[in-house]
C-alpha cells in the first residue's frame, strides 16, 4: 500500500461526516415510548393531586411508593435509565409546601441545638441537590447522578416528614 | 430560559439553536420534540454508530437517547448547545448499554464479518477509515470518536467517559497508532 503522510490521518478524520442519517425510521418507536411512559413528574403530579386532599401521611406514601420504573411493553425505544424531574404540579407543590410549613412550625418548638443540627442537615441536602442539578446539566442522563438527584429530593422530604412525625406526640400532648 | 443565557451561548437565532422548539418540547409539545428529532437524529445516530460499530445497536441507542432527552428536557439549562447536551446523553446511553451487555455476558461486537459502518458519501472519508475505526478496541475507539471526530476536548471526553484525562490521551495515542498501522500511513 502506498504510504501517505501522517498528517493525512487528521485530514481523513476531518473529512468524516458527523451526521449519518438513520437507515430506517426511528421516530415512531420514540413516540410510542414517550406516550407509554410520560415524564415522571407527571405521574407524581397525578398521584399527588389525589393525595393533597388527604393527610400528610398519605402524601408521604405517594412519594415513597411511586414506581421507579415506568410500565413497559414491547417497544424498541426502551430507555436504559430513569430521569427524575421534580414534580411541578400545583397541587403537589402546595402539598409539599404545606408539609414544609408544618416542619418549620415544629422545628421552632425544638431546643436550639437540635434545631441547629436539623437546619444544618437540611442545608447540606439542599446544597447537594443543587450541586447534582448543576452536574446533571453538564452530564445529562448520567445514571449515577440521576439516582443521587432523586435521592436528595426524597431526603429533603423525609427530613420534613421525620421532624413532623417525631414532634407529633409533643404537639398533641401540649 | 433567560436572554442572558442565550447571549452567553452567543446564540442569536432559531437556526443556530432552536430555543423555541426546545422550550415547547420542554413544556410537553411532542410535535416540537419530533422536529428536534428530525434535526438532530443524524448527528446522534452518527455518533452512536461510531461508538457502537453496530447498526442495530446504534438505532436502539438513538431511540433511547431521544426518549431520555424527552424525560430530562426540563433540566436542560442552555449551558451548552442542545446538540452537545444530546450527544452527552447518547454517550451515556451507549456506555450504559455496553455495561448491561457485559453484565449479561453478552457480546457487544459482531462475532463475524465486518463491523457496521457509516456509508460515506462521495466527498467523505474513505470506507476503509470507517472500518478501521470500527475495528478499534472499544475504549480507544470511544476516545477517538469523541476527540478526533466530534471535537470533544480531552477533559470533556474524560469526564463523559468516566476516565482520567491521562487515560483519555493514552487511548487516543493508541487509537491513532492502530489506525496508522491499519491504513498504512507513515509514522
Amino acid at each position: 500500500m502506498d504510504k501517505r503522510p501522517r498528517e493525512t490521518l487528521d485530514e481523513l478524520l476531518e473529512m468524516m461526516p458527523r451526521n449519518v442519517a438513520p437507515p430506517r425510521e426511528l421516530w415512531s418507536g420514540i413516540a410510542r415510548e414517550i406516550a407509554r411512559a410520560p415524564r415522571r413528574s407527571s405521574r407524581f403530579a397525578i398521584a399527588a393531586s389525589v393525595a393533597v386532599a388527604c393527610v400528610t401521611g398519605a402524601l408521604v406514601w405517594v412519594v415513597s411508593h411511586a414506581p421507579s420504573t415506568p410500565p413497559r411493553g414491547s417497544t424498541t425505544a426502551r430507555s436504559t435509565f430513569e430521569s427524575f424531574n421534580e414534580p411541578r404540579d400545583p397541587a403537589y407543590v402546595a402539598a409539599r409546601a404545606s408539609l414544609e410549613n408544618s416542619f418549620r412550625e415544629r422545628l421552632a418548638t425544638l431546643d436550639p441545638r437540635t434545631r441547629a443540627t436539623i437546619e444544618s442537615n437540611l442545608a447540606l441536602i439542599r446544597q447537594a441537590h443543587e450541586d447534582i442539578r448543576r452536574a446533571l446539566a453538564d452530564q445529562p442522563a448520567n445514571p449515577v447522578l440521576e439516582h443521587l438527584f432523586e435521592s436528595t429530593w426524597h431526603d429533603e422530604f423525609d427530613l420534613y416528614d421525620s421532624v413532623v412525625r417525631s414532634t407529633e406526640l409533643t404537639v398533641t400532648r401540649s | 430560559m433567560g436572554t442572558s443565557q442565550i447571549r452567553q451561548l452567543g446564540v442569536v437565532d432559531e437556526e443556530s439553536e432552536p430555543v423555541r422548539l426546545i422550550a415547547a418540547a420542554a413544556g410537553g409539545d411532542v410535535r416540537a420534540f419530533e422536529q428536534l428529532y428530525a434535526r438532530f437524529a443524524p448527528c446522534i445516530y452518527g455518533l452512536c454508530l461510531r461508538l457502537t460499530s453496530q447498526r442495530e445497536a446504534a438505532e436502539d441507542c438513538t431511540q433511547e437517547s431521544f426518549v431520555a432527552a424527552w424525560r430530562a428536557l426540563s433540566r436542560f439549562e442552555h449551558r451548552s448547545r442542545f446538540s452537545t447536551w444530546l450527544q452527552r446523553i447518547a454517550i451515556h446511553t451507549v456506555l450504559a448499554r455496553r455495561r448491561g451487555l457485559r453484565a449479561r455476558n453478552e457480546v457487544a461486537e459482531p462475532l463475524t464479518g465486518l463491523p457496521d459502518v457509516a456509508d460515506p458519501g462521495a466527498e467523505a472519508a474513505p470506507l476503509d477509515l470507517e472500518r478501521a475505526i470500527a475495528a478499534l478496541p472499544d475504549r480507544a475507539r470511544h476516545v477517538l470518536v469523541l476527540v478526533g471526530i466530534y471535537g470533544f476536548s480531552h477533559a470533556e471526553a474524560a469526564a463523559t467517559l468516566g476516565v482520567a484525562e491521562g487515560t483519555c490521551k493514552a487511548q487516543l495515542h493508541r487509537a491513532r497508532s492502530l489506525l496508522v498501522d491499519a491504513l498504512g500511513l507513515e509514522e
